[in-house]
């Protein structure tokens, strides 16, 4: 098949936006609920999850008129995973707080069906260029989602949202929302830090998403409907 | 393309990622094998300062155990001033189905003292810090009262504390 021309600012976008990988198409959620507890834990997988997926994107896209189709899967399998236990090895290496908080969930980018079906989907069907613009939308929309996700939590979670832990390359400091010790309050509530509330904020995120989605479609008809009776009215006098 | 023509290339193609995989994996485990080593002996030195934070001196003792450990790698004997004995340091490693887990246990007097975690990558893993280390190094052995998917974990923990603990009374019996 041709290759068509690809706006790329509108393949960059729809990652963050109009395709968001967890908000829109709900893939790669059991890394999103299990490694939002907290903002630093998130913004870690977030960015080693983006590399995976640029680096087998591009590497896919760049082999994709080599790689035969009885062993597509196989081989987009063996690739994303390659980079998996690289940036594994990397992230044991020179983050090893990071490392020890994601634990087992980086070993499951491998698994993530967010880098497969993109490969499937995506970089083996288009260009180099287009397949890294694609790998690094999609990697932000899903840093962006879990961001949020993993705020709310903390937020109220902990009450307060806390860097310096992971990357311990940043001095340690502590932003007192819901709960400040010296002073001598707590609003947090504890049920956000576990697996139940992570599931809690998801849901009313993505209902939140939705409603705003549905009102923007009830507009779009409404403005349309209003539209074709001004055009009727117009026609008939 | 003949078929068997279709399957050699198949498998040649297969072969050449899979050796230029290798050969990456391998170019970056050069780089960070020494890097990894040294990570986790400072965790280890570091879980060692936590488990018994009165001892000046830790003397590494490997593998010389009273019976075939499931679960001890090696002890350290924890010296205070003036030389006196602290405790016994041990470095346990186990695993279930659901990941690894790596520990430094202390014990004093045949009691489990503070267990540190040097290493962790149970699935379940953030609630068997909180949920299960502080209550269990409390005195609180009891894994009845569990959350829901930790109970593995719990009971790999207490395993390896309780090989430790037995492991301790043998060579203080021993030296009795």
């Amino acid at each position: 098949m041709a290759e068509e021309k690809i706006n790329q600012k509108k393949n960059f976008l729809k990652g963050i936006f109009a395709e968001n990988p967890l908000l829109v198409s709900l893939l790669g959620t059991c890394p999103a609920l299990a490694t939002t507890k907290s903002v630093e834990a998130a913004i870690g997988m977030g960015i080693l999850f983006t590399i995976v997926l640029l680096c087998s994107n591009v590497i896919i896209s760049l082999l994709r008129k080599l790689i035969p189709d009885e062993i597509r899967t196989p081989a987009y399998i063996v690739v994303i995973a390659t980079f998996v236990t690289i940036v594994k090895m990397i992230s044991q290496a020179f983050l090893p707080e990071l490392y020890s908080t994601l634990g087992v969930f980086i070993s499951l980018i491998v698994v993530n069906c967010i880098v497969l079906g993109r490969a499937e989907s995506f970089a083996s069907k288009n260009d180099v260029k287009s397949s890294f613009v694609d790998a690094i939308g999609m990697g932000i929309g899903y840093t962006l989602a879990l961001l949020l996700i993993a705020f709310i939590r903390e937020l109220f979670g902990t009450g307060m949202i806390t860097f310096g832990k992971i990357f311990t390359f940043i001095p340690l400091f502590r932003i007192p929302i819901l709960k400040n010790p010296t002073i001598g309050y707590d609003y947090s509530i504890s049920i956000f830090q576990f697996p139940s509330g992570a599931f809690i904020v998801f849901g009313l995120v993505l209902a939140i998403i939705a409603a705003i989605n549905n009102n923007k479609k009830n507009n779009e008809i409404a403005r349309k409907k209003a539209e074709a009776k001004l055009k009727k009215e117009k026609g008939a006098n | 393309m003949s078929n068997k023509n279709k399957y050699l290339v198949c498998a040649l193609t297969l072969c050449a990622i899979g050796a230029v995989s290798a050969g990456l994996i391998a170019l970056t485990n050069e780089i960070t094998h020494d890097i990894i080593i040294e990570n986790e002996n400072k965790m280890v030195k570091k879980a060692l300062e936590e488990v018994l934070p009165d001892a000046e001196k830790f003397s590494e003792e490997k593998n010389d155990f009273s019976f075939t450990p499931n679960y001890l790698q090696k002890y350290y004997i924890a010296y205070g001033n003036n030389d006196e004995q602290l405790g016994y340091v041990y470095l346990t490693s186990g695993s279930n189905q659901y990941g690894q887990i790596k520990m430094m246990v202390s014990i004093s007097n045949n009691e489990i003292g503070q267990i540190s975690i040097v290493s962790n990558t149970q699935s379940f893993a953030s609630t068997l810090e909180e949920g299960y280390i502080v209550p269990y190094q409390n005195g609180d052995i009891s894994i009845e009262d569990v959350k829901c998917g930790a109970t593995f974990g719990a009971k790999l923990i207490k395993e390896m504390a309780e090989e430790a603990r037995y492991d301790y009374s043998l060579k203080k019996g021993d030296d009795n």
